[in-house]
């Protein structure tokens, strides 16, 4: 009894054993690195976009990293597994070339079919029975689009009453 | 009899040892989370999301004000800097209504009210609410419901089907995804936990981006007492004020951020939207 | 008498009714020694307890299981100094369901093979009995036991989860044993070279169904859940069919070509009610333990078509999963499968098993991939041939490949 019963325990808490080393990257512009889970307490230091740091605690909407030049905790929603992607800008229906992806799966071929949006057909149709409005949506994304990097960070930057 | 107790004790404590990360859904495995965003994820969410504001569109016009389409837009990109999204173009759009509300399609278009605008004082308040449209686009609330992803070109995925033989259902069906986002916005609203991290997280997005984190409390602290029909669209989507008062006054205590003294920018907004201050 | 002893031997009852938890059912309650009442939050939840399947993620989820399962029965002493072992080697599919969320709640289908034995032997034995030769044995049974049906559950409240699952129940199962023996001298029953022979078949069917009403109580912000499943079978059609042929006469084995002696019945068995009762607990997004208790009640012989009393009994499992990565989890358990003869009479076997569990499963964006294995062992007595106990031993040993996908 004794011997087997150790030896299932011993199965059961192997797996507990393994651990991951985990790290994580910055995804905002600046991430600012407390002492202590929460904003109130001091600023150990601040990181920036794409850094990627060694996680050695996780809490409550806080994790504990460190990096060669700092230790200390970082809100969640800064962080992210994976490195920050760039920017994506959306395919257009023209620029898909068919052809080339003759060689994917038919499944492959209908997502990236519906990964241009429904097509001009239905949206005419949705915009004639008043459902939808993409001339809207197109001018204001041509706003949006009008605004730089450089128009946020002065946004951002400029000092205002608090 | 004593090496079992204290092997089953031992055994006890390094599994409680296991550091917990608290999931609001507390069946929910990490295998589920899915961190890893693929580029195809990100497209199919961006793609599905124009469609989805497009419908927006279509429920309400665009109020066209190039100016002030422009400052929302400008606290918006702003706030985003914060947002764990940098693959995301956030744009903000007008809706021109007295109706106080604000609509978010994922992918990054986010919507505000003019009514609601109206109803604000400073560009605190309109940062807090463009937060919360901003979390729901982060955390891909309707994108999860919507079960909206990208292609899964695994050989795991192709093995897996030959075994279960499950047919290959990955197409999404957008007219339907589509419909069931809008039901989400304009008819049964989030589930409540989405609403909750909507607001929690939107207070630690604003103050990331060092706007007073108590301006979305002030904000409905003030609208609660306005005209009923100005919000009965938002009550009815959403739970009630007191409650969302009472979760985000907790997470700005456990954030650290109940004496934050960031900036509300009353100056600027007023000049953009152009009242009398 | 030997002879007696082989038709015995055959029985007429399938290898596994004197146990109930011999097979692990589902990808992921197989890993986890089938602790999963409280759990229950896939289509394999369907078997367990469908209340749970409101928790499944995704709008669909399917899941399948190709289990090869092995199930040895080793007899000590079985006649004379001889040991008698008897082999089931079986692959098939042994489970499927599909999960999908509707407004009305959340429906699905499934079929599991519960139980089911693929036996066939050829096996030669010496005779105590001098004045015969060896006996040949040539055995082949075929067993299965299908459950297939729908499952709907829904919300009661932010706490409560209720869930049905209906069961078609179709249990057939064909037994044929061929032993023959050859006189090595002359005796009353003929010259010496004379074969004597006899043959087994026997025919079971059964029809009926399987409902399973369950519970879930998993508070909104705590770590538990804690599950209850009932469920006990009906059987509305039953028919067994037994016929034995020989040429000799059992007693004096005097050569006699009879005709053969065909017993046609349809006694409707009788299964007990199953209560499963489990409880769940998430210590994090990677870990979770799970027990549960299934208590399956006494059913007498006077009530079917089993030979014997089956005593209520208590099965107990424990299990675990631990997700070292956000792609691979490994899973383990270890659970009782306690025989229900209360006493041992003519062809009872009395051995109380106890298995582990043990799988890995690797996850991409919407699948899984899960490999792994049950093992069962038993060692207990039974009284095969009505000549004093036998030391019996059994061996139940299971691998399994299941997927799940979500879509």
């Amino acid at each position: 009894m004794g011997k087997t019963t150790l030896f299932l325990i011993a199965l059961l808490v192997l797996p507990l054993t393994v651990f991951a080393a985990d790290s994580v990257y910055i995804q905002s512009v600046k991430a600012k690195i407390m002492n202590e889970p929460n904003f109130k307490s001091g600023e150990v230091g601040v990181a920036n976009k794409g850094d990627k740091l060694t996680v050695t605690e996780k809490g409550d909407g806080w994790i504990k990293v460190s990096s060669a030049s700092l230790s200390g905790w970082v809100n969640k929603l800064c962080v992210s597994d994976s490195p920050p992607m760039d920017k994506i800008a959306l395919v257009t229906a023209e620029s898909a070339n068919l052809e080339e992806k003759s060689r994917k799966r038919a499944s492959a071929m209908t997502s990236a079919a519906a990964a241009r949006g429904l097509s001009d057909e239905d949206r005419k149709r949705l915009t004639e029975a008043g459902k939808a409005d993409y001339r809207a949506l197109i001018e204001l994304e041509r706003v949006g689009a009008g605004i730089s990097k450089a128009d946020v960070d002065a946004f951002s930057n400029q000092d205002v009453n608090p | 009899m004593n090496r079992t107790v204290t092997a089953l004790t031992v055994f006890a404590l390094l599994a409680l040892s296991v550091s917990p990360t608290i999931a609001a859904n507390q069946r929910q495995r990490i295998s589920q989370e899915a961190q890893r965003l693929s580029m195809d994820d990100v497209k199919s969410e961006i793609a599905f999301g124009r469609e989805v504001a497009a419908g927006i569109l279509g429920k309400y016009p665009l109020y066209r004000d190039e100016q002030l389409t422009r400052y929302v837009n400008l606290v918006g990109k702003s706030l985003a800097q914060y947002a764990s999204r940098p693959e995301l173009n956030f744009t903000v759009g007008i809706l021109d209504t007295s109706a106080i509300n604000g609509f978010a399609a994922p992918g990054g278009y986010i919507f505000i009210t003019k009514g609601a605008i109206d109803a604000m004082d400073d560009e605190a308040q309109l940062a807090g609410v463009i937060a919360h449209e901003m979390m729901h686009v982060a955390q891909r609330h309707i994108v999860k419901e919507m079960n909206i992803h990208g292609t899964e070109a695994s050989p795991a995925a192709g093995f897996s089907r030959v075994i279960g033989g499950a047919t290959d259902v990955v197409k999404v069906a957008f007219v339907k995804a589509v419909d069931g986002a809008m039901d989400i916005l304009f008819e049964r609203g989030y589930k409540k936990q989405d609403e909750v991290e909507a607001d929690t997280l939107g207070t630690v997005l604003a103050a990331s981006a060092n706007y007073d984190p108590a301006a979305l409390v002030r904000y409905f602290e003030k609208i609660k007492g306005t005209e009923a029909k100005e919000t009965t669209s938002l009550q009815k989507l959403h739970p009630p004020f007191d409650e969302r008062i009472e979760w985000i006054r907790r997470a700005m205590e456990k954030n650290g951020l109940a004496e934050a003294a960031n900036k509300t920018g009353k100056g600027r907004f007023n000049e953009a939207v152009r009242k009398k201050s | 008498m030997a002879m007696a002893a082989m038709a015995v031997f055959a029985g007429n009852a399938a290898a596994d009714e004197y146990h109930y938890n011999t097979t692990l059912i589902g990808e992921r309650p197989a890993g986890m020694g089938g602790a999963y009442t409280a759990v229950s939050d896939d289509a394999s939840g369907m078997y367990y307890n469908p209340a749970g399947i409101v928790y499944s993620p995704g709008s669909n989820i399917s899941a399948s299981v190709n289990a090869f399962s092995v199930y040895t029965k080793q007899y000590e002493n079985a006649i004379g100094n001889y040991k008698y072992a008897r082999q089931s080697q079986n692959f098939q599919p042994n489970f499927f369901g599909v999960v999908q969320h509707t407004p009305l709640g959340t429906v699905g289908f499934s079929y599991a093979i519960p139980d089911s034995m693929l036996e066939s032997q050829d096996q030669s034995m010496p005779s105590p009995n001098s004045a015969l030769s060896s006996y040949n044995i040539n055995f082949n049974k075929e067993y299965n036991l299908y459950n297939v049906g729908p499952s709907w559950a829904r919300d009661i409240n932010n706490d409560f989860k209720f869930g049905v699952t209906l069961y078609y129940h179709y249990k057939r199962q064909k037994t044929i044993n061929n032993v023959t023996q050859t006189l090595l001298s002359a005796l009353s029953s003929g010259a010496a070279g004379q074969g004597l022979w006899s043959n087994v078949y026997y025919k079971l069917e059964e029809l009926g169904f399987r409902p399973i009403v369950g519970l879930v109580w998993a508070p909104e912000n705590g770590k538990y859940s804690v599950g209850l499943a009932l469920s006990q079978t009906y059987i509305y059609d039953a028919s067994q069919y037994t016929q034995i042929t020989t040429n000799y006469n059992s007693s004096t084995l005097a050569v006699a070509n009879a005709a053969p002696s065909i017993t046609r019945t349809n006694t409707i068995p009788q299964y007990p009610i199953v209560a499963k009762m489990g409880v769940a607990y998430f210590p994090s997004n990677a870990l979770l333990f799970a027990g549960d208790l299934t208590y399956s009640s006494q059913v007498t012989a006077d009530t079917g078509a089993y030979g014997w009393d089956r005593k209520s009994l208590i099965n107990f499992a424990l299990g675990m999963e631990y997700f070292t990565s956000s792609s691979f989890a490994v899973r383990t358990g270890v659970f009782s499968d306690y025989t229900n003869v209360a006493d041992l009479k003519v062809a009872r076997d009395m051995v109380d098993m106890y298995g582990v569990s043990l799988s890995g499963s690797w996850f991409a964006k919407s699948t899984a991939i899960t490999a792994g294995f049950t093992y069962g062992y038993g060692s207990g007595d039974s009284n095969p041939a009505d000549n004093g106990t036998k030391k019996l031993s059994l061996q139940s040993t299971m691998i399994f490949i299941g997927t799940s996908y979500s879509y």
